[in-house]
């Protein structure tokens, strides 16, 4: 069973998508801000994280970069999921190593679930 | 009429009751003291108007014949750098030319001798008023009086007043002569400090103006370049650029002379907007100028400052941006959690989809509140803010909220307690409202203090603004308008504190402050301040970096 890492600030929006992806039979552990995202992407070897942007102390960009530089987390894939679409914000997710970027009004849990499915059936990366 | 000249006619008086002998010819001076009196007087607020001095001595030539009997009298005024002059007569009564010539010949030998060197004729341009020329006249210049015209010592002309009569102008008659040139003499000196101050108001205010200014001749010759132009464009402080040095440092963003031309060639403002040089976002006007006849002065180039303006855009922009976000996060649970209820029913009856519906319950709650905070700033910035008033205890409700809140803060073990609340704080308030100031400020207090921290509500009455025990020593804020008795309620915290740049911009709309990693509008309280003032009561606050702040709002006491 796979497990998910899910790093957004809003409870809310963490109580709905947990409620997605566990009824799909997926491990769903948490992370409320950018520094807990980084930790928990290193203690809870997740196999995907799905990031929130704007969040409390370091921002979903930032967390990005330190899961993508740390040794440990760096190989793990990263959904962006986000309601800020900017351009300039898209194309440093990806340049970062995102794997893609999801904007939460504009997809449903269960289109964000697949998209989970998608990336984690994918072969990994040959790096 | 003047102190002196009235001074002089009771001292005329007097006389003539001393010596009644002398009544008539006393009389007769007396009046005549009075005539002149009157005509400086008229001719003072005349000459005290005129802006030029050619126009000034024709007032006084015009009102020499009121005081003195003479054919022709004029003024011979050099020109410029003194190589040339121009000459007035005015002709009382009809004289033939040689006379005029004649006079003309003693106005330029006493000229010559006061500015030490000649004009040739040919130099002088001449010009005639009053009555004609006539060569049947046969009369000779008989009797004449000169008086070179000076400025503080500066010689700069002649006045002549010439008769056919003889015998005329001698002594004390003249006296009158020289008090009207006196006064001419004092009112150029005034109107030359009053230009030089004009020419100096005008010379600080271009160079105080937050805006870049250029002033340029027709030849694009820099006429004027103010300190704002010069920081603007980083240009030298020691020396005048020229206009090619000026272009040049816009040359990446604009033709500068391109657009001079095009200013002086269509006749029309051009305006070129959104010029960034520095930091500094100006919008460039160039106008050119010109005089009655049209023709070309110069331009005037305007670097227009709208950095302040460019940055109220983006507070509004980024508070937009917020807005969206805010309605957005709980729209997306809304829509997600019904398309989830919607794709599988038994969900809603799990305990998890039980749960998800509280949220949605509470995401929608969220909204509505964000769009009445909306409205009331709308309407507390239009000042069509209401409340309405009842009698009521305030302790009731300050405890009451301190309940209510305090699980809200349980959950990030803050401790949150009611101090020194006095147990009758009857006044009259807006209940609902007063709760939303102090669930404002209590939701607020609760974001910003770490887990483990402290508030504190406290709520006295005071009789005097030197009742409120203010939390820090420094910062206390001003208290004149506060007015008392009042119902003083405080609210304490141990968050992260603010400095002062953050204090100052509180309480402002559209601006929660920049850093603090917590969602919200920032309208709670622009919010809290305008139901605080609808009571008639005021709103103050002190905060220290990492010690805390403390909100203080009064109600007042009826």
């Amino acid at each position: 069973m796979a497990k998910i890492l899910l790093v957004d600030d809003d409870q809310a929006l963490r109580q709905l998508y947990t409620i997605e992806l566990t009824g799909r039979q997926y491990e769903v552990v948490v992370g409320a801000d950018g520094d807990e995202g980084i930790a928990k992407a290193k203690s809870e070897k997740p196999d995907i994280i799905l990031l929130d942007i704007m969040m409390p102390k370091t921002d979903g960009i930032a967390a990005l970069s330190k899961i993508k530089a740390d040794e440990e987390s760096k190989k793990i894939p990263v959904i962006m999921l986000t309601n800020f679409g900017q351009e300039n914000l898209v194309q440093q997710a990806f340049s970062l190593g995102a794997v893609d970027y999801l904007l939460k009004y504009k997809v449903t849990p269960a289109e964000m679930a697949e998209k989970v499915v998608q990336v984690l059936s994918a072969p990994p990366p040959a790096a | 009429m003047t102190p002196l000249a009235l001074l002089t006619l009771v001292a005329s008086f007097v006389q003539i009751r001393k010596n009644e002998i002398d009544l008539k010819k006393r009389q007769k001076e007396v009046e005549q003291k009075i005539y002149e009196t009157l005509v400086l007087r008229e001719v003072g607020e005349r000459i005290g108007y005129e802006l030029d001095l050619a126009r000034m001595l024709d007032t006084i030539i015009e009102s020499l014949n009121k005081l003195l009997p003479y054919s022709v009298t004029g003024y011979l005024l050099t020109i410029g750098d003194q190589t040339k002059a121009s000459l007035r007569f005015h002709l009382e009564e009809s004289v033939n030319r040689a006379f005029l010539d004649g006079v003309r010949t003693h106005m330029l030998d006493s000229l010559t001798k006061t500015i030490n060197h000649g004009i040739p004729v040919e130099n002088i341009t001449e010009s005639l008023t009053g009555t004609i020329i006539d060569e049947g006249q046969k009369e000779v210049v008989s009797s004449l009086w000169l008086v070179p015209l000076s400025i503080n010592n500066q010689s700069f002309g002649v006045l002549a007043i010439a008769s056919k009569k003889s015998g005329l102008y001698k002594g004390e008659e003249m006296e009158v002569l020289n008090k009207i040139l006196a006064q001419a003499n004092r009112a150029v000196a005034n109107l030359n400090k009053v230009i030089s101050t004009e020419e100096e108001k005008l010379n600080s205010m271009v160079a105080s103006m937050a805006d870049g200014v250029l002033m340029l001749d027709a030849n694009l010759g820099l006429l004027v370049i103010n300190p704002a132009t010069v920081r603007l464009l980083d240009l030298p402080n020691d020396k005048k650029p020229t206009i090619l040095e000026i272009a040049a440092k816009l040359s990446d963003k604009v033709d500068l002379r391109a657009k001079i031309d095009e200013s002086v060639n269509t006749n029309k403002v051009v305006v070129f907007d959104n010029l960034t040089v520095g930091d500094q976002m100006s919008t460039l006007l160039i106008s050119p100028v010109r005089d009655s006849s049209q023709k070309l002065l110069g331009t005037v180039v305007l670097f227009h400052d709208i950095s302040a303006q460019k940055e109220l855009e983006k507070i509004r922009d980024e508070f937009t941006a917020m807005m969206v976000h805010e309605l957005r996060a709980p729209l997306t649970v809304v829509r997600g959690a019904t398309d989830m209820f919607l794709r599988d029913s038994n969900v809603a009856a799990q305990p998890q989809g039980q749960d998800l519906l509280r949220t949605m319950q509470s995401s929608a709650g969220t909204m509505l509140a964000l769009v009445n905070d909306l409205l009331d700033a709308a309407k507390i910035g239009a000042g069509k803010f209401q409340i309405l008033k009842t009698k009521g205890n305030l302790a009731e409700i300050v405890n009451d909220r301190v309940t209510f809140f305090n699980q809200l803060a349980a959950q990030k073990t803050i401790s949150l307690v009611a101090e020194n609340v006095e147990q009758n704080l009857e006044t009259e308030f807006d209940r609902d409202r007063v709760m939303q100031i102090l669930g404002n400020l209590m939701s607020n207090a609760i974001k910003f203090t770490a887990v483990g921290g402290k508030i504190t509500v406290s709520a006295q009455k005071i009789n005097s603004p030197a009742d409120i025990k203010w939390r820090f020593g420094e910062g206390i804020p001003n208290t004149e308008k506060l007015k008392t008795p009042a119902i003083l309620i405080s609210l304490s915290d141990t968050g992260v504190g603010m400095d002062a740049s953050q204090l100052s911009q509180l309480f402002s709309k559209f601006r929660q402050l920049h850093g603090t990693g917590q969602n919200g509008t920032g309208l709670g309280l622009v919010i809290a301040k305008g139901i605080v003032e609808s009571h008639g009561g005021n709103i103050f606050v002190q905060s220290k970096s990492n010690e805390g702040t403390t909100f203080y709002f009064t109600i007042p006491a009826v």
